[in-house]
Order: C-alpha cells, then structure tokens, then sequence
C-alpha cells in the first residue's frame, strides 16, 4: 500500500478521526464494519480520501476496503450523501401491500428534488408495518406517499437513523422473575457445561435460526474442541424476508437474550461473546445498548467475557453463519466451504458456538423451569415454544408465541386474524421467503421442522407469510428470484448466475411473453440445489418452481400475455 | 496437515477404481492419479484452494449434495462418482451458465484454436449457451497498465487473479467489488489498473483462466501453436526465478513469460522485471560488430558524438588480435600486475571461471574482481572469517519454516520481490517478522516490529539486541559452548549496549529494541536475511560480524527456519564468486595466499600463479590513478556508474593504456574502450547460473544472437588462445566438466544434471543430493568464531553544509546501473526518470514541492533531479536509486571503504539539495 503508479510510497492526508479510527481497528476495538460505520455515520459517506487514510494507518489494503464496503447496500461509496434518503421495501410482504405503487409514487414526488433521494431496497424487518420505509435510515410504516411529503413538509423526517420507544423489560423486572439466577449459579459453580449441554439435550430444544439443529448437541461439540480461545456468536441478523420475531426479542426483553448469551459464554469459556445484529433495528439495537448498560452497572459484567456487538449492514448472507464470521472479521461476508463446521474452524478460525436469538432466549427460560417444560410444550407430536411472526395479507399481522406444531391454518386464523379479503390463502410461506410455501391444501401442516419438511417446505426462520389469492404466481416467483438474486454473494457460479439467469427468464416472460423451458429451468434449480455452497442458492429456485407445478396455467397465460389473476395488470 | 503414523494413508474408490494418497489430500488429487478427468476452473495448484465455481463437483456416497472435488478432503471407505447423469447435469449446467456470461471467443480464444480454459472445458463437454439468456455485459478494456490489459467483459469471476495477487505475491491490490451477478474484480479502490497501486508482477496474468487479463505483448504476438517454450534463468537479481519463456523462433521474439513452477525460488512466481523485462535483449542499441576505437580520438565519453565519429567497425580477426596484443604488450612491458580484469556476475559460471583464469594463467595477474565488492563483499569477508563459508546457509524454500523472520538492510520487495513475496506470506501464516530499515519500506507494512535506526547506526542495534538476549538469558548457552569460539569478549563488548544507549545512538525505542531481542532469542527457528544496508558501509564487515554474533549467540544456525541469509544482488553474483572471480579466491573459495591451494591450480592450469592477493575493484581505480595499473580488461560490467565517487571513477579510466570491454551495449565504461567486442545477452546463451541459495541453474538460449556478436565464452577462449593458453572446450558443457574437477563443492553438478533440476550446491559426487542447509554439523572453519565489534559511525556525517543524510540504492523496476532494464519498454514506461526522495517535513524547510527540480550537491559531486514527497523518509534523510546516467547518484557517494572488504560506503554520505529556478538542461555537472 501506499504506493502509486509511479511508486513513491506518499502518506495520505490524514483526518484525526480517521486516524483514531484506525488506531482502534489495529487494536482490536473496532472490528472493520465498526470503522466503516464511524466513518460513515460522521462523513455521510466512504470517500477515497478516508478510505486511504483508514487503509494506511490501519493497514487493510485498499481492496480489501472497497470489495468490503461495496459489498453492502447500507455503506455509501460516493458522496455527497442526499439530505433525505428514502429507501422502499420492495420484499414480498411489502410488495403485497402496494410497495410497487408507494415506489413508484415516491419517485415521481421526489425525482425532481435535489438532495433527496428515493430506491428500492430489500426486507426491512418490520413486515407487520408493510409497506415498509426507511428514512434516514429510520425504518417505518405503514407508509404511504402522502405520509412521506406530509413529514417532510412539516419537517418530521429525522434527519440521522433514531430508535422508536417500545415495550423493554428493565433489569429489575427481568431479576425480580428469576432472571440472570441460572448465570449466576453457573459462575459459582452450582451448575456446570456438562449439566446444561444435558438439560439442553433432554428439552428437545433445537436452533430456530431455520437450520434446527440440535442445541445441546452444538454445545457439546463446542465443548469438545480442544483449540481455544473460543468464541460465541448470537447471531440477531435477522434479514429473512417476512421475518421479525428476532427484533421482538431484543426491543423487549433483550436480558433474556443477554443472559442466554453469557450463559452461552461461560459454559464453554469464550473468550468473547459476540451479537451481530441488522443496522435496521435501531430500537433493538438501542434496547440491547440500553440493557447490556444496565447489566455492567449492576456488575453482572465484571466477570465472564466481554461482549461485543457488530452491526450488520444490510447484507442477507451475513445471516449465514459463515457469511456472518467473515463478516466480522473484515472481509467480504462470503460463506466458507463446509466442513470444517463452526464448532471446529469458526470466528477468528477458532472453535465457535453460534445461535440465533431465539434460541439463545430459551436456554435461561429452560435452565430455570425444566426440561420438561419445554418439551411438553408442543402440540401435534412436537416439542417447544415458537414465536411465529405473521405477515402478509392477514388482519393481525405480528408476533406469536404457540406451541410448536400447530397448524398452519390455525396459526394465521386464530391469531393472524385471518386473510384481509376473508378468503382463503393461496401460499404461505411458514419460514421465510426462503421456506417455500405451503399451498392451500396444505394448510393443516403442522408448524413443525419434520411434517413441514415432508409438506416440501421448512419451518425455516418463523417468518410467516401469507399469500392470497388474487397474487399472481409469476409475480411471486419474481419477487422471491428478485430478493435471492440481489442478495447472492456471488462466490459460486450456481448461485450467482443461476438466481440471475432464472431472474431474467421470469422477467423475460412478463414482459415479453417468452415462455419459460420447464425442463431448463428444472435443470437450473436441480444444480442450483445441488451445488451451492450455501442456503441461499439452495432455497432461492424453491418459489418458483413449486409455482410453476402449482400453477402452471398462470405461467402458460403470461407466455400469451395474459395474467390470470390480473394482479398484474392492476 | 502433517501426515504421519500408520494411518496417514487413506484408501478411497472413485468410479470403483481404488486410490490410496497421503491423509490431507484432496478428492482432486486422487481423480488425477487415477487419471479420472475433473474439469476445473478456479482451481491452480499454486493458489489457496477456493472451491467456489462448482464446475468439479462430483458424487460422494452418504452426502446429499454434490461436493467440490478440489476441495474435500480423502477419506477411508469414501466412495466418489464421476460418471453419473447427476454429476454430468451439474457440469452441463455450470458450464452453461459461464459460457452465457462469456462473450465467444474471448481474447485469448482469438490466439489459440483451443480456446480459453473455459472454452475448451465447453468443447470437451459438448456444451454450448443456447439454452439460457446471454448475460455478459460488454465493458470496455482497462489498457492503463503499460504491460496488461484488464477486459473485464471475459472475466469469469473464479478469482483466481485475487488469490493470485493476495495470497502468493500478497500484493493485495486485486479485490472483488460488489455482490451476486454484479461482482467485479478492482484495482484498489476501483481504480484503473495502471493507476493503482499495482506493481505488474503480473501473477494475476499468469493465473488467468480466460483472456481476462493479458500481457500486451501476447495479445500482439502471434498465435499461441507457432510458440515454442524454452526454460531459462532470468537475467536480473540474485533470487534466480526460473522463467518460461514462450517464444516465436521463426520471428526470434518472445511474445510472454511465466514463472516455471519448477523454479526453486521462485515456485512460479516473477515480478516485474523478469516477466516484463526481456525485451532489451532486442534493442536497436544492441551491439552488433566488434569496434575500436578511432587513430586519434583521445579515450573518453561519446559527450554526444556519434558512435562512429569515436569508433569504427571492425572485423573479429582485428578486434580479437588488438585486445590480445594490447594486453600481452602490457604484461610484457609493466609486467603481470600492471594489468586487471573486472568480470560479471552477469555471465554464466563457465564465463566467469574462464575469465579469471585468462586473468590469471593467460596475463598472470592477481588483479581479478567483479561486482561482488560493490554489494556483499563485506558480509562474504565477515562470512568466510567467522564462520568459514560466506553464502546464504539456508534456502528461500525454508523461509516460510521460520517462527521469526529478522530483515535488516533490506529493501526486499523491491530487490528481491520475488522472496519478499515468501516473506509476507510467512508474516500472513503468523511468524514474526522483525524489519530493521532506517526507510519505511513497504515491507515494514508487514511487520509485527520496525526497528527505524537511524542510518549507520546497526552496530548499535545489533549490540543493543545481544545486550538485551545475553540480559535476559535467552542464549543457547549448549550451543555456544559447543559450536562456537570467543563469546567472553562478546559479552564485555556488548555490555554497555544498553537499550538506554542504543535509543540513543540509534533512534530505536527501547522497548521496541527489547521486544524485537525477546521475539528474535525467544525463537528456536530465527532467521535473519539482510542486503546492501548492512555491507554497503564502511562499517560492512562489523555490521555482518554483529549479526553473526547474534544468530551465533542464539543457535538460530544450521537448522531449518533460521541460519544467516545475505541476499546476493545479481543472477550469478554467487557463482562468479564460486568461479573465483575475486581477488582473494581461485575457483571454490580456494585462498591464493595458501600454498597448498595454490599449487592445485598450478598443476590443473600448468603455470604458476602469482601468490598474492590481487586488486579490487576499488582498489584497480587508485592503482590507475596512481599509475600501476595500465591495462583493463572488463566483462559485462558498467563501473562507470556503479561505483562510488564516479568523478574519480571517470579519471581513473582515463590513465589507462588500454581498456577493452566485452559488453551487449555501448555501457557508459564501453565508451571509455579501445576495443568493444559485441556478445550475446543472458537470453541467447547457454550457461550456468548460480542463485542466491546456491542452486546451480542452467540458462537456456532463448533468442538468437544478434548480429556478428558472439558469446562470452567463444571469445574468452579466442582471446586465451591468443595469450598462448590451451583452450581444449569446444562447449559451456566442457567448460563446466573442468570446474567440477577443481571444485569439489561442484564436483557432482554436470550440464544434464543442471538442466533436469537445480541443484544446490555443496554436491560432491553425482549421487550426491546436494545441500539445502549448511553447518548442521560443524561449520567450514571448525567452531564459529564471535567477532565483537563497536559502533563506530559513518564516514561522513552530516553538517552545516551539507546537512543531509544521502542513501543510495535501487527500485523496482530498474535494475543496476539500469543498461538492460531503461531499455526494456515496460520497466522504463512505468519509471522513466531519476528522483530524489525527500520527506515532506524537509521539503517544506527547503522551500521545494512535490515534483521540483533539485540540485543535490555532495562534496564530490552535484546531480539534478525531481524531489518527491515521500513517506518512507524521516527528515533528514533522502534516497536516490543509482540507476539513472542522466541523474548518476554515484556522482555523490562517497569511496570511503571497509577496511576489510574494501566496499565502498553507498549508503551514508552528506548532501545538500537546493531547488533549482530553471531546467538547466544538464542532469549532471561538476561541483563548481
């Protein structure tokens, strides 16, 4: 570094925060998604002139900082940064309730403005609110274009990202129910990690990240290696589409995170304990800030490991587990090949136990209560809790707490209120835009890993979506292709040309009519399926092709240039 | 992985076909020795294994997804299928979706019928893009680099120019930018190649799949079926990479390079100039017919003249009996020692072994030296009396064994930059690397410990780490009792060395100084490699005394992963060594002053020789000035501009009687000649070359000469026939077969064996292995001897009037006195002019910017030239590379030599610098 063309090393202009910022990067303070968002959050964006500075005195080459940055939608490469900048949730729970037209609104409204600008973006994480805006980075909604001007007109907008007040469960309230008692019964030795990897496994208790696998199973692992030091992620990256259960968990009773954590932590001796949460979720964000203070004045801090929290920026991959650890380290959230798994070669390529939040919650509520009580809490021949967040066109869209196992149908009626339009569903998706969906003789699957799997479909995230029937079927196969093909990582030619090439074959149809080769593109997700590194190319050809054998009359209309259900044409 | 025990095989069947490999292999591996195809694409043996493009995925029994062959690992009982419609589909399909994304044919498709490596993986499979949505989006070409084109329109995004750049030559100037189907390689932080902070080793070329990335002169040349590949050793510094060379014979002109994988030092890899640098071998300033000098024109410099106004072609008879005839006249009339011959670590070992023995035997003189006292002479002579043996005791392959890797005095990224890219990649797996330079140089970037000395200062340093490791009890007292000699006056000498006082003599926190001895004694696998910063001063032999000391002192000796490595500057400068091209020595380290010795040679040569030690270089000049010397013979060196004081240097050449010179250009010291006899350069010529760990390489000619020139060694032996002498060789072959009857350490290393795979020597008998590591047992001289030395500082200190600390050295690009490399296209386009590096704080006192014209005056000289801002500097000190005869920096440098080693101090002198209002036009004048 710092040598040019014409190879005279020159030490660049150099700004005293840059500086400092540096300085904290090569001490360890600041992971590199920390010191681009300092730079960010006081700059507006990464100009060449900082990200000069920040690669010589930090000593991150200059590639390494762009091919990073750029990685993320959230980090801006050019300057300067418009005064307002709205972004419009184009995902599908916002999509289904007019994101299109709230977009295209907002364009025409702002386009002639200087200084304000207005894009498309991927799921915000609050679907329950679709459709879903972020201004300044404030996410909110529901949002219309009235709503926006009228804002701005009476000078609401914020102008930088600011958390909202929400439902938090102080310290006290958490410690007065038996709260951080299992943490410190483990720090004095009444409980030990054999006992708890024990307990864990007797619950039943398995990871509700999507990937379910066994939770004391993971511990034990973790617990088995012999490489240290070692490391424990939460990972609160919640990014799947129609997904927000996460956020809950953290705006209102981050201590039950907090102490499922660090129980986490203490059990298998980390040397840190690290929560990766999404940038979006600035009142989570700041709730855990909030919560993780409360905990180091009370002194609940002063022993164990510390605690470190990395904000996402906006990628999807880095909700997966590798992605996630090459994200915190600095480089390009690509997830790595697989084995080693995580518990071996990990964060730091160290031993490491990774869990979602959800998960994470659990662990205290079972330590305390019993295994018993959460295995007998399922229905249907399953065991546990979920929290399920609904979204869609359902009346009551948001979280819910039911026993695992309960029936699709069951779940959107009795608590999501049922469809908007009174009818009957055409899709849901029980996990997740990822999930697949359950069709609408589905609907008396049990919300459970195993009869979901043998439905085609996976329980996946918990992000409910529902789907209804006046949806045309293209359009979701767009949408879904649309999500997976921008959030690819592009590492692996499946993934990254296949979500595009079938993109571009769905679009084609739409727009010009050409017919779509069944047999190409089963061809295209059978690889997809079968060669991708990670779950994101996986899952990413699912909605479409379980689309086009529901319902491929829609698909053989649009080749005509018709649209059956005329969500199309509206 | 490290295999071992009983179970580090593994047995495994692919298609049914049972393969057993080393445990640590992959799935890949075990498909070729089966001679199963995979097809690949981001996979080169020489790169981190990415596993990314998913085109060898194959069927592994009890896994639901395909897996990627060239990543998983071999397992017992694991049974692998290549064969199935499974396996084919995923091929098909990913096959398809790069050929979508590729536009046909790409560049390097249009140069060879079989296509890139994708198009051919297409031909072979039978597949095509039909099927699928053309998605490649044409982007223009990024021509900006002088020697590579980018287009990144046929990228296909297998990253392996990113591996490439990152991870072997650890560059870090490629990355990926972006995401998904929008991913793009970059420069940078997206800039065009040429104005980033790339410096065109061009790995990324060579790892390129596609046509992606090309050398320019490829996508010119012709088609890739008319090119021959001729394996040879690259003309310039002491790493000695072994190049491939594809070339066009009919056209006689290469068309691209590579790095030979079988290189041992260089394991595939180039830099700059040996991937990029060849073409001066077909400048039109090649010398192409014997010349002599005009009746009448005085000696001198052209000054602007035209060759043929001072020299006049000649025949080979005429220019041949001349030289001889002046030469014989001299050694008739003054006698023997008024003659000297300078030879060349640019030529082979059979030139050089020849030329010293024409010296020698023919004109009887003891006056017979080369290069090697400008650069290492100083740590040979501390080597050679210390220990008994003065060349790199342990391997460039060993570096990456190190725990600690201690560099001082060496700019090696960009004198070595082919070892400095093991260096940074050993720093990147974890060990330590210490770097000890008064300069930011951009290996510091790598370090976990600079030590900034000021400049001259090493004794102190070094005392100042042998303080602190004997402090700390971190010697390896076993060792020192047992291997070594005299380590009681170390300890009294060092004593005072205190990290109190060597923060004050040197400028190096004690702290750091502290840390660097615990991380350096703290290691069993220390190793310490050093260049022209510590023997280029008149502190030279002190400076590689104090080092010895240390890695003495700690037993980081005769061990993989430690050892004393200086690192020679030039492609054969070890071998002419080892030819006896230097005074003290005749061919392998034999003493002229042992009688023993002597008498060998005296029998193997039939006459006797004369039992003193002869003239160095530096010394040949004052014996001209004074008047003894009257003859010069000189073989492939350029004095004129690598030695110190030039001024002095231009004077000397003057009093000669006669000078003749054998050389591929009219060299600023060819001007001064009476005869220049025309030869063939390092790529038309058959010959060995020795590198700097002592791998005995055989350069193969690549290009035809140009021209009547004529190879170094035909006209030796025309010239020796001449003197009288029996020249019985009708090749370099024979040639050689004599060095391995007088050099024992030779005696096992023929021509084929050379050819086949280098060989390091000590190799005493044909069945001999040859020596990676020496003293593992003993060292040459019995026991290693301490040396303790002083601080003493530089000869001329700053002051007043010339208040500025000069050091001299070179650059990437440029190689030496710069006769090979100004004339090769690409290293002189990407630096054209001489500089001076100055640091911001000192430009500002000066009243000068970025880019001024200075004056910089020495007490001998004065040069103009641009002053750059420079971060590597600290105030008060400036660096002029020495390559530039319009800006000569040995015009400044001070001839004040080591006592030992006679080499003189490049690196310390005083300057001034003044701006300068107006382009005066001259880059060099007289001090006034």
């Amino acid at each position: 570094m710092g040598r040019r063309r014409d190879g005279i090393a020159k030490v660049p202009a150099t700004s005293a925060f840059v500086a400092d910022v540096a300085g904290r990067h090569r001490a360890g303070d600041l992971v590199l998604l920390d010191a681009l968002h300092a730079i960010q959050g006081r700059r507006g964006h990464l100009s060449r002139r900082d990200l000069e500075a920040l690669s010589y005195h930090a000593r991150v080459p200059l590639a390494t900082l762009h091919g990073t940055a750029s990685f993320y939608p959230n980090f801006r490469m050019t300057g300067p940064a418009p005064r307002i900048a709205v972004k419009v949730c184009t995902s599908l729970p916002c999509r289904l309730r007019g994101a299109e037209r709230l977009l295209a609104g907002l364009t025409e409204r702002f386009a002639p403005m200087a200084g304000v600008e207005v894009r498309g973006c991927q799921c915000l994480g609050i679907c329950e609110k679709a459709p879903a805006v972020s201004v300044n980075g404030s996410p909110r909604g529901p949002a219309s274009v009235e709503g926006v001007l009228q804002g701005m007109g009476q000078g609401r907008l914020p102008r930088t990202a600011r958390p909202r007040a929400s439902r938090y469960e102080s310290l006290a309230r958490y410690r007065r129910a038996g709260g951080y008692d299992v943490l410190e019964r483990l720090r004095r030795g009444e409980w030990d990690a054999t006992a708890i990897v024990s307990v864990l496994k007797a619950s039943g208790l398995r990871g509700m990240g999507g990937a379910g696998f066994p939770t004391g199973m993971k511990w034990e692992f973790v617990l088995r290696e012999s490489a240290t030091p070692k490391y424990v992620v939460c990972n609160a990256d919640e990014s799947e589409v129609g997904t927000f259960k996460d956020r809950t968990f953290l705006e209102e009773t981050p201590h039950a995170l907090l102490e499922g954590l660090l129980l986490a932590a203490t059990a298998i001796g980390a040397r840190e304990a690290v929560l990766y949460v999404r940038e979006e979720y600035l009142t989570a964000r700041a709730n855990l800030a909030k919560a993780i203070r409360e905990l180091r004045s009370a002194g609940l801090l002063d022993s164990g490991p510390p605690t470190r929290v990395v904000v996402g920026a906006g990628a999807y991959i880095c909700g997966e587990e590798t992605a996630m650890f090459e994200s915190i380290e600095g480089k390009r959230p690509e997830p790595r090949l697989r084995p080693p798994y995580p518990a071996q070669v990990g964060l730091w390529g160290k031993p490491t136990l990774i869990q979602n939040v959800e998960t994470l919650v659990r662990v205290p509520q079972i330590l305390r209560k019993g295994p018993e009580w959460y295995r007998s809490a399922g229905r249907n021949g399953a065991s546990g809790i979920k929290r399920f967040a609904v979204c869609g066109q359902v009346r009551r869209p948001g979280t819910y707490d039911v026993p695992l196992g309960i029936p699709a149908a069951e779940l959107l009626s009795d608590h999501g209120g049922g469809m908007e339009d009174g009818g009957s569903a055409k899709a849901v998706f029980p996990g997740g835009l990822a999930s697949g969906f359950l069709a609408a003789d589905q609907m008396s699957t049990p919300m459970d890993f195993d009869p979901l799997a043998r439905a085609g479909v996976m329980l996946g995230s918990g992000g409910v979506i529902a789907v209804g029937a006046p949806v045309c079927a293209v359009d979701l196969a767009e949408n879904a292709l649309d999500f997976f093909a921008h959030e690819s990582c592009g590492k692996c030619t499946p993934c990254r040309a296949g979500t595009e090439q079938l993109l571009r074959m769905v679009r084609a149809l739409r727009s010009r009519g050409t017919p779509l080769d069944p047999g190409v593109v089963d061809d295209l997700a059978s690889v997809m399926v079968d060669t991708s590194i990670c779950g994101l190319g996986t899952t990413a050809p699912i909605a479409l092709r379980q689309a086009l054998q529901r319902f491929p009359e829609e698909f053989e209309a649009h080749a005509q240039g018709r649209c059956l259900t005329g969500w199309c044409v509206r | 992985m490290s295999p071992s025990g009983p179970t580090s095989e593994v047995r495994l069947t692919i298609d049914g076909r049972e393969a057993i490999l080393p445990r640590g292999s992959t799935v890949l591996e075990a498909a070729a020795q089966l001679g199963v195809p995979i097809p690949t694409l981001c996979y080169d043996p020489r790169l981190p294994i990415a596993g990314a493009c998913r085109m060898c995925m194959v069927e592994e029994e009890g896994t639901k997804a395909l897996v990627p062959a060239c990543a998983r690992e071999v397992r017992d009982g694991q049974r692998i299928s290549t064969a199935t419609d499974r396996v084919a589909r995923a091929r098909r399909v990913i096959l398809e979706l790069f050929l979508a994304d590729h536009p046909a044919p790409c560049s390097k498709a249009r140069l060879d019928p079989d296509g890139c490596e994708l198009e051919r993986h297409a031909r072979t499979y039978g597949v095509d893009s039909a099927r699928l949505l053309a998605t490649a989006e044409a982007m223009g070409p990024d021509p900006s680099n002088p020697a590579i084109v980018f287009d990144a329109t046929t990228c296909i995004n297998c990253y392996r120019c990113v591996r490439a750049c990152d991870d072997v030559q650890v560059n870090d100037v490629i990355g990926v930018k972006g995401r998904g189907a929008r991913a793009r390689i970059i420069f940078d932080l997206d800039d065009p190649m040429g104005q980033s902070t790339c410096v065109s080793c061009g790995e990324c070329v060579q790892a390129c799949p596609t046509g992606a990335l090309m050398e320019k002169t490829r996508l010119a040349g012709p088609p890739e079926s008319v090119l021959d590949v001729v394996r040879s050793v690259c003309p310039y510094c002491g790493v000695g990479c072994l190049v491939d060379y594809h070339v066009d014979r009919a056209a006689n002109r290469i068309a691209y390079a590579t790095g030979s994988p079988e290189g041992p030092a260089n394991a595939g890899r180039l830099c700059v100039k040996g991937r990029f640098g060849w073409d001066y071998a077909q400048h039109r300033e090649r010398l192409r017919v014997p010349l002599i000098r005009r009746e009448g024109v005085p000696r001198g410099p052209l000054d602007g003249r035209r060759v043929s106004e001072v020299f006049r072609e000649a025949t080979w008879e005429e220019a041949l009996d001349l030289a001889a005839s002046r030469l014989r006249a001299i050694r008739d009339g003054h006698g023997p020692r008024a003659l000297a011959g300078l030879s060349s670590a640019k030529c082979t070992n059979e030139e050089n072994y020849l030329f010293q023995k024409i010296i020698r035997a023919g004109l009887r003189t003891p006056n017979i030296d080369h290069c090697t006292r400008l650069c290492h002479s100083s740590s040979v002579y501390a080597l050679q009396t210390a220990i008994g043996s003065g060349s790199m005791s342990n391997t460039v392959a060993d570096f990456g064994d190190a725990d600690v890797l201690f560099v001082i005095g060496s700019n090696t990224t960009e004198n070595h930059p082919v070892i400095a890219t093991f260096l940074k990649q050993a720093a990147r797996r974890g060990s330590k690397l210490i770097v000890a330079d008064p300069r930011e140089i951009p290996l510091a970037r790598h370090a976990a410990i600079h030590l900034r000395n000021r400049p001259g200062t090493d004794v102190a340093l070094l005392n100042g780490l042998i303080h602190v490791i004997l402090e700390e009890g971190l010697a390896d007292d076993a060792f020192v009792a047992a291997r070594t000699e005299g380590s009681e006056p170390l300890k009294e000498v060092v004593r005072p060395y205190t990290p109190e006082l060597v923060e004050r003599l040197a400028g190096v926190p004690r702290d750091l100084l502290v840390e660097a001895a615990r991380t350096y004694g703290g290691s069993r696998k220390s190793a310490i490699l050093w260049g022209m910063g510590i023997s280029q001063h008149t502190t030279g032999s002190d400076n590689s005394f104090a080092l010895i000391n240390l890695a003495l002192l700690t037993g980081n000796i005769g061990r993989p992963g430690t050892g004393l490595n200086p690192l020679r500057g030039q492609n054969n400068v070890q071998g002419a060594s080892d030819m006896g091209a230097i005074p003290m020595y005749l061919p392998g380290y034999a003493r002229v002053d042992d009688p023993g010795e002597r008498a060998r040679f005296e029998r193997a040569w039939g006459v006797p020789l004369d039992p003193d030690v002869g003239l160095t270089v530096t010394e040949m000049f004052e014996a001209a000035l004074d008047g003894h010397l009257k003859g010069l013979y000189i073989m492939g060196e350029n004095p004129i501009l690598s030695d110190a004081n030039l001024l002095k240097v231009r004077e000397a050449m003057l009093r000669f009687e006669f000078v003749g010179v054998q050389d591929i250009f009219l060299t600023e010291t060819a001007e001064y000649a009476d005869v220049v006899l025309p030869t063939a350069s390092g790529l038309e010529k058959l010959g060995t070359y020795v590198n700097t760990d002592r791998h005995v390489q055989l350069g193969r000619p690549v290009l035809a000469t140009p021209g009547e020139a004529r190879q170094d060694w035909e006209i030796l032996i025309e010239i020796g026939r001449r003197l009288g002498m029996e020249m019985p060789f009708g090749s370099p072959a024979d040639v050689q077969a004599e060095i391995q009857r007088v050099v024992p350490a030779y005696a096992g290393i023929s021509h084929e064996r050379a050819g086949a795979r280098p060989v390091q020597w000590p190799c005493p008998t044909p069945d001999h292995p040859g020596t990676a590591i020496l003293f593992e047992e003993s060292f040459p001289r019995g026991r290693g001897a301490f040396h303790p030395a002083e601080f003493v500082p530089a000869r001329e200190l700053p002051d007043a009037e010339f208040p500025y600390v000069l050091n001299t050295g070179r650059v990437l690009e440029h190689w030496h006195t710069g006769s090979m490399t100004r004339r090769a296209k690409v290293l002189d386009e990407l630096r054209p002019r001489p500089f001076i590096e100055v640091s911001a704080t000192d430009m500002e006192k000066e009243g000068f910017r970025d880019r001024a014209r200075v004056r910089v005056v020495s007490r001998r000289g004065a040069i103009e030239l641009e002053a750059r801002a420079s971060g590597r500097q600290t105030p008060g000190t400036v660096f002029i590379p020495f390559h530039f005869v319009e800006a000569a920096a040995n015009l400044l440098t001070i001839d004040a030599l080591d006592p030992h080693a006679k080499i003189p101090e490049f690196k310390f002198c005083s300057v001034r610098i003044e701006p300068v209002r107006e382009s005066s036009g001259a880059g060099t004048a007289p001090v006034a």
